[in-house]
């Protein structure tokens, strides 16, 4: 006789643990899924930005060994929109990669003025300088990076009148 | 009652007895699970309101750092782009030949107001000059950078840099022919580049409660970052641009300051 109250006790019982195990789960679930989201942002944002840290590093790095850069690294020089149409089948087949921090960057670089009047200060006999522009495919937005740099590079002798320049970037742009 | 020892009474009894106990009990059972319940309920929800109160709280946060940043790139972006201008750094000491007006210039630096900050460089992308130029009143350059008339470009190759205004374009199927209003200064070898200067202001909209900064270029207003109050721009000694400003997003109140260099 005492069987069928304890089985109807135990269902209400059953009924109503299950509903707040229902509850919980639910309200974990969510948290668990906007926690995920925002861990996925967090892990994209940063991403993005050490992207952004190290291409700048990768473009530090090309402009300290300008002197002694592959010649298959500089192609004929390109407008912006030209360089942003190439794929990135392009960059790998023809671009120079270097890898920093486990991660490999493409780059070309163009040549674009050999200027040999240029003198660093008044009292320069030698003079002559080179400008380079320098092209690094980000990883992550696909955007490029680019500087002008110059570098000495005494080739030419000077025909006309001498002007002080800088060494170093000139110039820097995203797009 | 007059107890008789009967079996089916007995337990009939007890059955009776049983029954009155186990209704008893489960009115009281039933009001300790609505309690206790209850009390779960309100914890859960207050454990749920008090995730989506940090939930909410992470993101102002997020919101507010992401609207700072994204502003400060921009003031840092046009500044240093108005210091490096074709493929030159152009500062004090260095002057461009204006083509329209025909004599050399400074470029002129920053406008610095209190509430905004006006200034002119050129746009990232550039063009190509495809064939050597030499004091004359055209220009040969790649199609994809798209010239208009009236618009005013600047044409470097590195060594010399020259501030030109465009006449007319003449569109061909592989170039784009570029008649000027003065013949060219200097000589430009070709693949010198060519990029289209723009005016640029950043200001705070005073008129929108929400502080909404906006972006004007060459006159088309874009509003970029909102929740901003109390930008102001300072200009110190010609050498730089300190700004500062605060960030508004709910709860979360934060005050940036930054500083670039013009010089």
């Amino acid at each position: 006789m005492d069987m069928p109250l304890l089985n109807k006790q135990a269902g209400h019982f059953l009924l109503a643990v299950l509903i707040f195990i229902h509850l919980l789960s639910m309200v974990t679930l969510y948290e668990l899924s906007t926690l995920k989201n925002q861990l996925q942002f967090a892990s994209l944002f940063w991403h993005i930005k050490e992207d952004e840290l190290l291409s700048n590093e990768v473009v530090v790095t090309i402009e300290n060994k300008l002197d002694n850069i592959k010649k298959s690294c500089i192609i004929l020089p390109q407008s912006s929109d030209e360089l942003r149409r190439l794929s990135r089948d392009w960059w790998h087949q023809f671009g120079c990669r270097l890898t920093l921090s486990g991660r490999s960057y493409q780059y070309v670089i163009e040549k674009i003025q050999h200027d040999p009047c240029a003198i660093l200060t008044h009292q320069d006999d030698v003079s002559g300088i080179t400008y380079y522009r320098i092209s690094v495919l980000r990883n992550d937005s696909s955007s490029i990076l680019q500087t002008i740099t110059a570098v000495s590079d005494v080739t030419e002798t000077c025909k006309g009148q001498k002007h002080i320049r800088k060494l170093g970037r000139h110039s820097w742009r995203e797009f | 009652m007059r107890w008789q020892y009967n079996k089916d009474s007995l337990l009939n009894f007890r059955c009776e007895r049983q029954l009155k106990t186990q209704v008893g009990l489960l009115f009281i059972e039933y009001m300790i699970a609505i309690v206790i319940g209850t009390s779960i309920m309100l914890f859960i929800f207050e454990i749920y309101r008090s995730m989506r109160f940090n939930h909410q709280f992470i993101q102002q946060i997020y919101h507010a750092y992401t609207e700072a940043e994204t502003l400060i790139s921009l003031i840092n972006h046009d500044i240093h782009a108005a210091r490096r201008q074709g493929c030159e750094t152009i500062n004090n000491e260095h002057l461009v030949y204006d083509n329209s007006k025909q004599q050399f210039i400074h470029i002129q630096p920053p406008v610095v107001n209190k509430r905004s900050i006006r200034l002119t460089h050129t746009e990232a992308h550039y063009g190509l000059l495809l064939a050597d130029a030499r004091h004359q009143v055209y220009l040969e350059v790649s199609p994809s950078l798209r010239i208009h008339q009236d618009e005013k470009l600047l044409i470097s190759d590195c060594i010399n840099t020259e501030l030109i205004r465009v006449l007319s374009v003449h569109q061909m199927h592989d170039r784009q022919r570029v008649y000027i209003t003065h013949p060219l200064h200097f000589t430009f070898q070709k693949n010198a580049m060519i990029s289209k200067m723009v005016m640029v202001e950043l200001a705070l909209d005073e008129r929108k409660k929400n502080g909404t900064v906006n972006l004007t270029i060459n006159g088309q207003r874009t509003p970029v970052v909102h929740d901003i109050d109390d930008l102001q721009f300072t200009l110190i000694q010609a050498k730089g641009v300190r700004y500062q400003f605060t960030v508004k997003m709910g709860k979360v109140t934060k005050e940036w300051y930054g500083y670039a260099i013009i010089k």
